[in-house]
């Protein structure tokens, strides 16, 4: 059935050389010149590679700009006059909006724009977004910073939801959990160049232009949003390749009858809300107690601050390299729940050698880092097994939403759990968000049922008929 | 109670916290006040035994505690005429009587310092150590202060007093403001307020301001230098660490100085933290150093306390100590200007904390439950299971 439809699609398509060759399908278009080559074709490993390369850099820009105000805090309040609290309104602009708008504007994808449309919209919000920054530091205006923090988030945060549908696009049934892996370390990487570098550019700047204060620190920004125009280039070159590919291997066939609707959020099937508090529950038990780690390692173990630094970044650092490796295994043994499983077990592991013990934080930060890389490779593509693909940018972008929304209130409620009882406690409070977890995943396996999914993306030439497959995930 | 003179100490524990009676009184027999004494007076008797508190800014502020055997104890002052001290540091210008039943007891004496020496420290290094200061201004030394009459401040319900001092040798008027507070109490379980020490009966907490002095370069930090008094001439200094901060969060020790002999056993406990704004949270709050015990040379042991007057002298035990404040780039003393430490002295053992009854509910319900609800459902999926045939692991979509 599907097969047929194909083939009527392919009657329909403009410009299709109908001649039969014997290296290519019958029903997918004949590739000539470069399109030829394994590069260029979509159906081979080689152009998905380049994609994935693409895919990658796309989001490059957005990551390396969100972290420029930390890379120069002390440089942008000197030169903008101003306090710690105000400073850190250049990350509450960022991120408070994002509660909401990284749902909206996953819907948009689904909905509206498409997704290559789509990512292009949000890489351009980043890219204005940046230069009004920029240009609020060159003309000395805080308050055009801030608003400008405000329009770089909500394309930033879009772009990331963008970037995880066209993952799924692309990957589904082969490559999807490295590269989500790979999409984790190239953030992390964009922070880790972001800091290393801002400074610098900034010592170069006043040397070259010889400016001073604010106008420094504006052309510094400049410079850093090279960046993100590097990033557009990578969305508009994705955006051509993807719509190259669907002419070339008709993927359109089911996305074009079903649209999304923002009420059909309340069809979400129930195992995707239990994805969705998985990643709210096991988030919020990392990063707040990274933000407030540092403290711990000075006090509970006597280490010098430069130290408690040390331990305390060893999760961001270890996921960079490690978030593919474990996305490879997870790719070949399958079982994401399972994968899942185990790093909230372990991770909740690692909290409770922090809390109970005083072995050297070394060991459970390690752990809880491998843990980390582990389940962000594992968990995000299980949404792609969980919804229609339709509604793909959507699921990705409630998830994304109230992960912030998350993050946003246990950020502060830790800061008040720890005024008022301590580390301990707030320990005692992050295990408990673990097992939560464990206690959902556990009962994840009951309540997962076949869906039939739409035709799933095929690169290979070969599309399959519609199936309704199983993703039962074997947990035990 | 029973007495045993081979271990006083077993009887102290508790004394105050079961069935104690607490009398206060300022300036005891004194009729006509003009002098210096500025001294308060806390008996806290128990069905066999007394516990003495006595607290005076004469000299330097001193913190006295006294253990009588006998329930009828007494403190006993001789004023000179006009509720003054005398000059002779030797005579028993404070006693408690019976004489022989202190005796028997270990009776403690404890000086909070001899002046308490507060002197600034540049430390550009920010390393807030105070062997690595580059400059060590000359110390403000507490006994050229003058003190305010504590009658004002004693409050007899939750028996606290607060002395408050200023510098009365202050040419350049530079210090007008500069005020080292110290108010010394004798709370019962856990003190209200940060770092929300533990007592145990036996002990009296004092917490220690400092305030309003102009700093005397950039980065400056300050220190308290103060002694101990005691029978016992062995030093030792332990270090408690716990995994548990309920009550004064992001710290996990409790520090003693400890000086002890064959039957008697005194102490100062104190968390290592500080705090340098009135309002105490955990944001207010800074590391505090400590520099061990030594023998102080003659020529810093302080020559007039009410100590000297019970001991008639110095005692065989005499440490001392300091504690800087401030370890970081953001806690130097010039920030705020603000700086309070507080921390207890006491007979006997000092206190012990441990996790409480709420952290063992809490680790239940936060590990324990989740943990059997995990049990159930893989009980539940195993048999699950066994009913179900064939699936198609994820990833493996074929």
């Amino acid at each position: 059935m599907a097969h047929q439809k194909d083939q009527d699609l392919l009657i329909q398509q403009p410009g299709v050389d109908t001649e039969n060759d014997a290296n290519v399908d019958s029903e997918a278009e004949q590739l000539t010149g470069c399109g030829a080559s394994a590069l260029c074709d979509p159906r081979r490993k080689p152009h998905r590679f380049l994609v994935l390369i693409l895919m990658c850099l796309l989001s490059f820009g957005s990551y390396f700009c969100y972290d420029i105000p930390a890379a120069l805090q002390t440089q942008i309040m000197q030169d903008m006059k101003v306090n710690s609290v105000k400073f850190m309104q250049l990350y509450a602009w960022y991120s408070w909006p994002n509660v909401i708008l990284c749902f909206l504007g996953g819907f948009l994808i689904d909905r509206v724009f498409g997704i290559r449309l789509g990512t292009i919209i949000f890489s351009c919000f980043v890219v204005v977004g940046q230069v009004l920054f920029s240009f609020g530091a060159f003309v000395n205006r805080y308050w055009l910073m801030e608003v400008a923090r405000f329009v770089f988030g909500i394309g930033g945060e879009s772009l990331a939801v963008a970037q995880n549908t066209y993952a799924v696009l692309w990957f589904k049934g082969r490559e999807l959990n490295l590269v989500f892996g790979l999409q984790l370390s190239m953030a992390r990487l964009g922070s880790t160049v972001n800091m290393n570098i801002m400074g610098p550019v900034y010592e170069a700047v006043g040397r070259f232009f010889g400016v001073e204060g604010y106008r420094r620190l504006g052309i510094s920004f400049f410079i850093g949003g090279v960046t993100c125009l590097f990033s557009l280039a990578c969305g508009l070159i994705l955006g051509y390749l993807d719509k190259r590919a669907e002419r070339i291997l008709h993927r359109k066939s089911d996305d074009t009858v079903k649209v999304i609707k923002l009420s059909d959020v309340r069809y979400f099937p129930l195992t995707l809300w239990m994805v969705f508090m998985v990643c709210v529950f096991y988030y919020v038990a990392v990063f707040p107690f990274i933000g407030l780690g540092k403290v711990f390692f000075e006090e509970k173990f006597d280490f010098p601050p430069a130290h408690a630094s040390a331990v305390n970044s060893i999760v961001y650092i270890l996921s960079a390299p490690l978030a593919p490796i474990f996305g490879f295994i997870v790719d070949i043994v399958g079982k994401n729940v399972m994968w899942v499983l185990l790093s909230v077990g372990t991770t909740l592991g690692s909290h409770c050698l922090l809390a109970f013990t005083f072995l050297n934080p070394w060991v459970a930060m390690v752990i809880m880092g491998c843990s980390y890389s582990m389940l962000a490779c594992s968990l995000w593509p299980i949404v792609a097994f969980v919804v229609e693909s339709h509604q793909l940018g959507t699921a990705y972008g409630f998830m994304q939403s109230i992960q912030n929304l998350g993050l946003a209130v246990v950020s502060i409620s830790s800061g008040a759990i720890l005024d008022s009882s301590g580390y301990f406690m707030l320990e005692l409070f992050f295990c408990a968000c673990l097992c939560g977890t464990i206690a959902i995943l556990t009962m994840y396996s009951k309540f997962s049922s076949s869906v039939c999914t739409s035709v799933p993306v095929t690169m290979s030439g070969q599309v399959r008929s519609v199936t309704c497959y199983r993703y039962h995930v074997n947990l035990y | 109670y029973q007495v045993s003179s081979e271990n006083p100490l077993l009887l102290l524990v508790g004394l105050c916290v079961q069935q104690a009676v607490i009398t206060l009184e300022v300036n005891p027999d004194c009729e006509n006040l003009s002098g210096n004494a500025n001294l308060v007076h806390l008996r806290a008797a128990g069905p066999h035994d007394t516990l003495h508190y006595v607290w005076s800014t004469y000299g330097v502020p001193t913190l006295l505690i006294i253990h009588s055997l006998s329930n009828e104890s007494k403190l006993v002052v001789n004023w000179t005429s006009g509720c003054k001290f005398p000059s002779n540091q030797t005579s028993e210008a404070i006693k408690v009587h019976p004489q022989k039943d202190v005796d028997i007891s270990m009776a403690f004496v404890l000086t909070k310092a001899r002046n308490i020496l507060l002197f600034e420290f540049d430390d550009a290094k920010t390393t807030g150590n105070l062997n690595n200061a580059t400059t060590v201004f000359p110390p403000y030394l507490l006994e050229d202060f003058v003190w305010d009459d504590v009658s004002h401040t004693v409050n007899r319900s939750t028996h606290t007093a607060t002395f408050h001092g200023h510098n009365k040798t202050d040419p350049g008027h530079l210090l007008q403001n500069a005020s080292v507070t110290i108010t010394v109490s004798l709370p019962y379980g856990r003190d209200p307020s940060l770092p929300h020490l533990l007592h145990n009966g036996n002990c009296s907490q004092f917490e220690v301001r400092i305030s309003g002095f102009i700093p005397r370069g950039n980065y400056t930090r300050f220190a308290l230098e103060f002694m101990l008094f005691s029978q016992g001439s062995n030093y030792s200094f332990e270090v408690k660490k716990s995994i548990d901060d309920e009550y004064t969060p992001t710290i996990f020790e409790v520090l003693s100085a400890i000086l002890r002999n064959e039957d008697s056993q005194t102490y100062l406990q104190w968390k290592p933290v500080s705090y340098n704004k009135l309002s105490k949270n955990r944001e207010a709050s800074m590391p505090c150093k400590y520099y061990g015990g030594s023998s102080p040379g003659p020529k810093q042991e302080p020559n007039r306390t009410i100590a000297h007057f019970f001991y008639q002298g110095v005692p065989n035990g005499v440490q001392a100590f300091n504690i800087s404040f401030g370890t970081g780039k953001e806690d130097f003393y010039n920030v705020t200007r603000f700086i309070s430490w507080t921390a207890l002295v006491g007979l006997g053992d000092p206190p012990l904390e441990s996790i409480s009854k709420l952290m063992f509910v809490l680790i239940f319900l936060c590990l324990g439950l989740p943990f059997l609800l995990v049990l159930l459902s893989i009980v539940l999926a195993l048999k699950h299971r066994q009913q179900r045939h064939g699936y198609i692991p994820i990833g493996e979509t074929h």
